[in-house]
């Protein structure tokens, strides 16, 4: 087990690495780099400038050395001080401006996968053990619903029955008077009745998806002879259920657990843009937008890391529980 | 998955003998049509395509055409009844426009010549696929999109409020529109007979001459100055707007048709994109495997570690402000292909890896047969209706991605019009709460990927030779 960890440790170390080489790519992809953009704004009233001057700044902002020392400094920057770097906009550090924003994602994410699992567990074992019921049809039909109804649309939409029906915007996390206010436990509860909006819009999808995912593992253990065994063994029904089948069908949602962390990452952006969510999402488009590719960077740095990290618990749980899984992978 | 929940357990339509000698394909197709949602959602995704090859001709109305007086205009309903079965028609619209209350429209019901639904009416001029031109357009109202005359109808007048000084000459220019019968729209509204309309809201009675375009006539002097000045003017005759149009008069309905088209092709050329990258990855690793196929394998990680849509946006931030629309719509297409292709990669990879070793490749083998027989004649038949399912599911990732990509403003841009260009519209609270309408292309959205979700489960059930026969 512990070589197993081991080597998945490994493993998404070197996954970061070059998921790293590619952000800072993206970081120098457009046109005019951090020295232009300083220059411009430093210059606005149109001073001349020497080209030697120009050179000095691209000096000093490291632009003249090879890609992978830029690409050294930036990252190691981040492992050893967790420090971003400098906005290309405005002269903010990267870490002021992303604040707290890591941790409401962070909350968001949980949230939204704990509803779904909670959800999606019941419904889909009870769809399963009484198929073609009513209940059956209606929660599949729902589920293909929430499958083809894009989240940022599902957002809008609610967006406009709140702002028609009951007259007040559904969109943003906190309540004015917390905005700005530190942490405590009223600015916590207030934040919890605010977030049911885009857990549940970031969620349904999700849970469309492991749904159907439940329910086919369910209807394909649940006619299996060791169900059988155990039912003629005499064990109660409910018992039978929970103990047997519901164990192997639980085992997909725990090898998936990194993609719907991935899901809800990657559609997290546009939802928090429509809703004024003030996480990691929306600074990244908001910055994108302004081309301050420093800012998304970062944020879309944190995203994979975030991401790499749930795949290695997901895997050593997945590990843990199922002891069919080869320890050597 | 679940698409067997939703259709009856199939029954055969070709019996025992003429299954057991009809080809691969004939199967496919026997299989696929028990499936009722995969043939209805066939059915609707072609209406897709012709739209797709039609939106010129579909579109009363181009994409950027403007009718400025039906600014956030709601949707039109086509009526069949006016007090009896008539002809498909719309509602008369008098805008009535105010310095306060903007945008309010006043509707009058009533079958008139010009509000009459036309069919292969002539309009703007379109180029199909740059092989001929035309000026038909599948319907319209009126006999151009030209504003016209009405004649006015003869006063009813009941004389509450203040009414305009006549001058008596009115009358005799309307002469083509005679709809004044008894089912006269107006009837309900007084007129005197200069064709001047009076109309009564609130108390505030005002007058205005017969409006044309533009829709901005000042009120007669003698309209009662104490209240606040509402001028009311008849939209201009012979538009029709099916989905209601923009802040702009834009019509709704002809701008989401045309980009349909837009949102459709990019996806294409994005799953193309991605269909080639993932049939060269995915085939070199499932073919040779080895250290390549590891290396591919830990390639894919790499780029599915970072979440899809942001890495999408990333890319497309890097397009130059100064780059031509083509250019961003080629280049969009490129970074969809450039993200999408893993499962491609995937999907052919296992299928590549599972057919090597199974039995009938290993007989054909050992038969003598070459490698490029066994590829085209043994592999590529057994999983090319993979491929196809495969692509099926991903396109609606790809329309989505498009749409994200242009609704959060770092995709298409303004004059090129895709539904999420249309939907970048509908952002903003008050744009909502005033004109719901701007949301239509949700519903466009919608219905293409819960048709593709079933069609690619249909496919998959049909394209499956294992499943049992019933």
């Amino acid at each position: 087990m512990a070589r197993y960890t081991l080597r998945r440790l490994i493993g998404g170390v070197i996954t970061l690495t070059i998921v790293s080489v590619i952000i800072f790519w993206i970081i120098e992809l457009p046109a005019g780099d951090a020295a232009d953009i300083y220059l411009a704004k430093k210059f606005q009233g149109g001073s001349t400038l020497t080209l030697k001057e120009i050179a000095a700044v691209r000096e000093s902002f490291g632009l003249n050395n090879p890609f992978l020392v830029r690409w050294w400094d930036w990252i190691s920057g981040i492992i050893f001080h967790w420090n971003f770097g400098q906005s290309l906009v405005n002269e903010t550090p990267v870490n002021k401006l992303i604040g707290d924003r890591m941790l409401l994602t962070t909350i968001i994410i949980f949230a939204t996968l704990f509803l779904t699992y909670a959800l999606a567990i019941p419904i889909g074992v009870y769809s399963a053990v009484r198929r073609y019921s009513i209940t059956d049809y209606t929660f599949t039909g729902v589920g293909y619903i929430g499958l083809a109804l894009p989240n940022f649309l599902f957002a809008l939409i609610l967006l406009w029955v709140s702002v028609r029906y009951f007259g007040s915007s559904v969109g943003g996390l906190f309540s004015p008077e917390y905005k700005h206010s530190g942490w405590s436990f009223a600015k916590l509860f207030d934040l919890l009745r605010h977030m049911w909006v885009p857990v549940i819009v970031l969620g349904t999808a999700n849970l469309a998806f492991q749904l159907q995912t439940v329910r086919a593992m369910m209807l394909d253990e649940i006619n299996k002879l060791y169900v059988t065994a155990a039912r003629a063994r005499g064990v109660p029904e409910v018992r039978l259920i929970a103990k047997y089948p519901v164990r192997q069908a639980l085992n997909p949602i725990i090898s998936t657990f990194a993609f719907d962390i991935n899901r809800v990452l990657s559609d997290a952006p546009v939802v928090a843009l429509v809703l004024a969510l003030p996480e990691l999402g929306q600074l990244l488009i908001l910055s994108l937008l302004d081309q301050d590719t420093q800012v998304a960077g970062a944020i879309l740095f944190i995203m994979s890391l975030i991401y790499v990290l749930g795949n290695f618990v997901s895997d050593i749980v997945l590990a843990a529980v199922d002891p069919r899984v080869k320890l050597a992978g | 998955m679940a698409a067997d929940t939703l259709t009856k357990p199939p029954k055969a339509t070709l019996n025992a003998d003429k299954l057991a000698e009809a080809t691969q394909w004939k199967m496919v197709w026997t299989r696929f049509k028990r499936h009722r949602l995969a043939m209805v959602s066939a059915g609707i995704l072609s209406l897709y395509v012709l739209i797709v090859f039609f939106a010129d001709f579909v579109a009363p109305y181009g994409a950027t055409a403007r009718d400025t007086n039906y600014l956030k205009g709601p949707p039109e309903l086509v009526r069949i009844w006016d007090g009896g079965p008539a002809r498909p028609h719309i509602d008369s619209q008098i805008t009535i426009r105010g310095g306060v209350e903007d945008g309010f429209a006043y509707s009058v019901s009533g079958l008139d010549a010009n509000e009459q639904i036309r069919w292969f009416v002539h309009g703007k001029k379109w180029t199909f696929l740059g092989l001929f031109d035309s000026d038909f357009h599948l319907f319209g109202v009126g006999d151009e999109q030209v504003p016209v005359e009405r004649q006015a109808a003869p006063s009813v007048s009941s004389g509450s409020g203040t009414s305009s000084s006549s001058s008596g000459s009115g009358d005799a220019a309307g002469s083509g529109n005679s709809a004044a019968d008894s089912n006269d729209p107006f009837a309900s509204i007084e007129r005197d007979e200069n064709g001047r309309l009076k109309l009564g809201i609130g108390g505030a009675t005002t007058t205005t001459t017969e409006a044309v375009v533009p829709a901005a006539t000042t009120p007669p002097a003698d309209a009662s100055s104490a209240e606040p000045a509402i001028i009311e003017t008849e939209s201009a005759r012979g538009f029709i707007h099916l989905l209601g149009t923009d802040g702009l008069g834009r019509d709704q309905f002809s701008r989401i048709l045309v980009a349909t088209r837009t949102s459709l092709t990019i996806g294409l050329a994005g799953l193309f994109t991605a269909f080639v990258i993932g049939l060269v990855f995915g085939g070199v690793a499932g073919f040779f495997g080895g250290w390549i196929d590891y290396f591919i394998q830990r390639l894919i990680e790499v780029v599915r570690s970072i979440p899809t849509l942001p890495l999408v946006m990333g890319l497309a931030a890097a397009f130059p402000q100064d780059w031509s629309n083509q250019k961003v719509f080629f280049f969009t297409s490129v970074i969809l292909g450039l993200v999408g292709w893993t499962t491609l990669a995937r999907r052919i990879r296992s299928m590549l890896l599972t057919l090597h070793d199974a039995d009938f490749v290993v007989a054909a083998r050992l038969a003598g047969a070459g490698p490029f027989r066994i590829i085209t004649r043994h592999m590529l038949p057994t999983f090319f209706s993979y491929i196809v399912v495969t692509l099926a599911i991903e396109f609606p990732y790809m329309i989505l991605a498009e749409s994200v990509l242009s609704f959060v403003g770092l995709g298409l841009r303004a004059p090129t019009v895709s539904w999420g260009v249309l939907l970048q519209d509908a952002q903003k609270v008050e744009v909502l709460e005033q004109t719901p309408w701007l949301l239509a292309p949700a519903a466009f959205i919608v219905i293409v990927i819960l048709a593709f979700n079933f069609l690619g489960d249909g496919l998959r059930d049909a394209a499956d030779p294992y499943q049992e026969s019933s």
